[in-house]
């Protein structure tokens, strides 16, 4: 059932994905970023560059693969499978969005070729959590608490009464403030404006549907890096269950942890349908509304919260060891709820779709 | 839902729809009040002259060898045609039709056509009261006299067989043999003495199901299918040759149920006397069940596209038949709770919500169903049986 949907570019692609990230970024490298400043290795960052990764679904005309998100969303559900800490979602998913779709040509030139070759990155500032910020002639002021990658990120794009802007970094004006954080595989910033000069992106004067584009990917690509993570967090509970053995018999033959397996499984399949129908739903460009996005990135994330959690369960003592990797899908999965809106945040805006 | 179009299907729609434009009568649902048997007795009976009383079953047994898509698209159109109901022939379109295809002997085939003219409606006397999830302990004893058996016994939750002519009966008939093995299949008419049919009520207060008491039934040896004592090796076949877009009418339902759901809280006033659509917590369960309704949908739309590839189901309509039961009883449950008194007095939704106890049991409990997902598709160890 899982490769429903995938045709053969797409099947390829994941294989490459999967083995690039398994053999480059094993929970042995995660974990040695932990304390990192910088938080993914700059050296792998290059290799998905090499490999195309960061400029998907950038046009050829700048250096990029001219592909959509169908296919970005392959690597970000490779990504979910193995905790992958590197700014995809930031910078790949949300600033290249950003310029596709509101960026002027001359931002787009000067930013998408660097962005493309994985020279250049964006952070984006959308909210929707506790955002304040303000423009006043070409000046910014105000906070924008949480921003994903912001501390490595070579511009900004920041949402300001409904419209987008563009700060390059370092600017005087912004204060970028990395957070404490307990998902080790992510970082966090809080960003200040006090004055920074900002360029618009023209193309968000109509403001809130390019906003809601960009919500809308990160939800989808959210959803992708659930179903990848708790697909794999089944797997190693599943086999687990298989080989640990207690009352002489293998624990998975119990019904009280095969039900749990089933449930897991449950979790996992329809995560996949979801986030696939997210991916399909996000793939053109602005005109909205859609549903899928807060549709899967309030069940996703929830599942993927679920069978990680599920998995500890099913490890008994080891899995709630530091040394064992369950831990690091838990914390992922909490920080995949939180991002980009709750899910019951994404609930209320399907529900606004469905009862208003 | 799947796609099914492409310039082949598309012509065998129209021609479908232009069929139904001439034959669907036009005051059924008028009849049907008074006889909802005899309506689809008559609705059988003019499909069959149309060749599209069994789409799934081969042409030499007067079918079409439908492909999947082909009745996904015959669905759809008797839906908007709004076409009479055929429910009460599905067991003997699905589980005798398969069973008798594969297994019948030549006179026993006769009865396919009987059930494409809307002659024969069937049941299914598998369960009893002591072996529902364990069906291989089934008692209901037959002992072979001459070129008969005997039957003594009790059967349960045989659905519509108080409207049915014949039914489908798996009996005992070496109770030394271990249990699976002394097992044998039989067609039963129902006319034969002996037989006693009995309602059985349920907490939905409609009775779909009969208990049937078997009492010296004498069944004629040529009404056994299959050798004797094989008889479970045939009901595997009979359940696993189930074809079809078995799910398909219940999602689509569940869908209508979430639309009907959008009215009764912008209609029904909440404790503050606004709509209870205005409620944030009424608005959170609500919108976590109607995703879960269009992610069950895009799901089963998968498993249909991977049979019409595949050819057969597999351990997936487990997960289908379990998510589509619990998603129903989120759904309903969950509206029951929002209305509050009002459910007590309008009735209709509380009885949606204790009818998905049903889905919950029925076709193998969730409990079973989630032995076969741990078992058959995550290769967990069986438990010892």
């Amino acid at each position: 059932m899982t490769d429903v949907g995938l045709d053969d570019a797409h099947a390829q692609l994941r294989d490459l994905a999967r083995k690039v990230f398994a053999d480059r970024s094993p929970t042995t490298a995660i974990r040695a970023l932990a304390d990192d400043t910088l938080g993914f290795d700059p050296e792998l960052w290059r290799t998905a560059a090499e490999l195309g990764f960061t400029g998907l679904e950038i046009g050829e005309e700048h250096g990029g693969a001219g592909m959509s998100f169908r296919e970005a969303a392959v690597v970000l559900d490779e990504m979910g499978r193995g905790l992958v800490p590197l700014p995809v979602l930031s910078s790949v998913v949300l600033g290249t969005g950003a310029l596709l779709a509101a960026g002027s040509p001359a931002q787009q030139a000067e930013w998408l070729p660097a962005m493309a070759a994985g020279e250049r990155r964006l952070a984006v500032a959308i909210g929707p959590d506790r955002h304040d910020v303000r423009v006043a002639g070409d000046r910014l002021h105000g906070s924008a608490p949480f921003v994903l990658d912001a501390h490595a990120a070579d511009g900004l794009v920041v949402q300001a009464g409904g419209k987008l802007y563009l700060v390059p970094l370092p600017a005087s004006g912004v204060t970028v403030t990395p957070a404490p954080m307990l998902d080790r595989t992510r970082r966090l910033a809080d960003v200040a404006f006090d004055g920074a000069e900002v360029e618009p992106m023209p193309g968000s004067t109509d403001g809130a549907s390019v906003v809601d584009w960009l919500l809308d990917r990160a939800a989808a690509a959210l959803a992708l890096d659930s179903h990848g993570g708790a697909r794999r967090a089944m797997e190693i509970s599943v086999e687990y269950a298989k080989e640990r053995v207690q009352f002489d018999r293998p624990i998975g033959s119990f019904q009280a942890v095969k039900h749990k397996c089933a449930d897991m499984l449950i979790a996992v399949e329809t995560t996949r349908v979801a986030a696939d129908a997210a991916a399909r739903d996000v793939a053109p460009r602005p005109d909205g509304p859609r549903r899928w996005p807060s549709i899967a990135k309030a069940h996703a994330t929830d599942a993927y919260a679920f069978v990680a959690g599920a998995g500890i369960s099913v490890h008994g003592g080891i899995g709630f060891t530091w040394e064992h990797d369950m831990h690091l899908f838990v914390k992922r999965a909490k920080l995949d709820q939180a991002l980009f809106g709750t899910p019951a945040f994404h609930r209320e805006r399907y529900a606004r779709l469905l009862l208003d | 839902m799947p796609h099914v179009d492409g310039p082949e299907l598309d012509a065998f729609r129209h021609t479908y729809r232009a069929w139904l434009a001439e034959h669907v009568p036009p005051d059924w649902r008028a009849a049907e009040a008074d006889d909802p048997v005899a309506v689809s007795r008559a609705w059988m009976r003019e499909l069959d002259g149309g060749g599209y009383a069994a789409p799934g079953w081969p042409v030499e047994h007067g079918g079409m060898a439908a492909s999947l898509a082909q009745q996904i698209v015959m669905f759809e159109e008797n839906a908007a045609a709004d076409a009479p109901p055929t429910g009460l022939f599905g067991i003997g379109l699905n589980h005798a039709g398969s069973t008798l295809i594969v297994h019948g002997t030549d006179e026993q085939r006769e009865h396919l056509a009987r059930i494409r003219r809307g002659d024969e409606i069937w049941c299914q006397g598998f369960s009893e009261p002591d072996a529902g999830s364990d069906l291989a302990a089934l008692q209901t004893r037959a002992a072979r006299d001459g070129d008969a058996y005997v039957v003594n016994g009790q059967k349960v939750w045989s659905s519509m067989a108080a409207r049915a002519d014949w039914c489908l009966l798996l009996v005992r008939t070496d109770p030394s043999a271990p249990k699976r093995k002394g097992i044998s299949y039989l067609l039963l008419d129902l006319r034969t003495p002996g037989i006693t049919v009995r309602p059985l009520r349920q907490i939905t207060g409609s009775a779909e199901f009969c208990e049937i008491f078997l009492d010296d039934v004498v069944i004629p040896v040529a009404n056994r299918v299959g050798p004797e004592n094989e008889g479970w090796r045939i009901s595997q076949t009979t359940l696993s040759t189930e074809r079809g877009p078995f799910f398909l009418a219940s999602v689509h339902a569940l869908r209508d149920r979430v639309r009907d759901g959008v009215e009764l809280l912008r209609s029904t006033p909440g404790p503050d006397g606004r709509p209870l659509a205005n409620d944030a917590s009424v608005r959170q369960s609500f919108a976590r069940d109607a995703g879960e309704v269009e992610i069950l949908a895009e799901l089963y739309s998968q498993v249909l596209d991977s049979q019409m590839r595949a050819g057969h189901a597999g351990p997936e309509a487990s997960i289908i038949k379990l998510y589509y039961s619990e998603v129903l009883h989120r759904l309903t449950g969950h509206l029951v709770d929002a209305v509050g008194l009002a459910a007590e007095v309008d009735g209709a939704t509380l009885v949606d919500h204790l009818g998905s106890w049903g889905m919950m049991i029925g076709g193998g409990t969730n409990e079973i169903q989630r032995n076969v997902i741990g078992e058959r598709v995550l290769g967990l160890p069986r438990e010892p049986r």
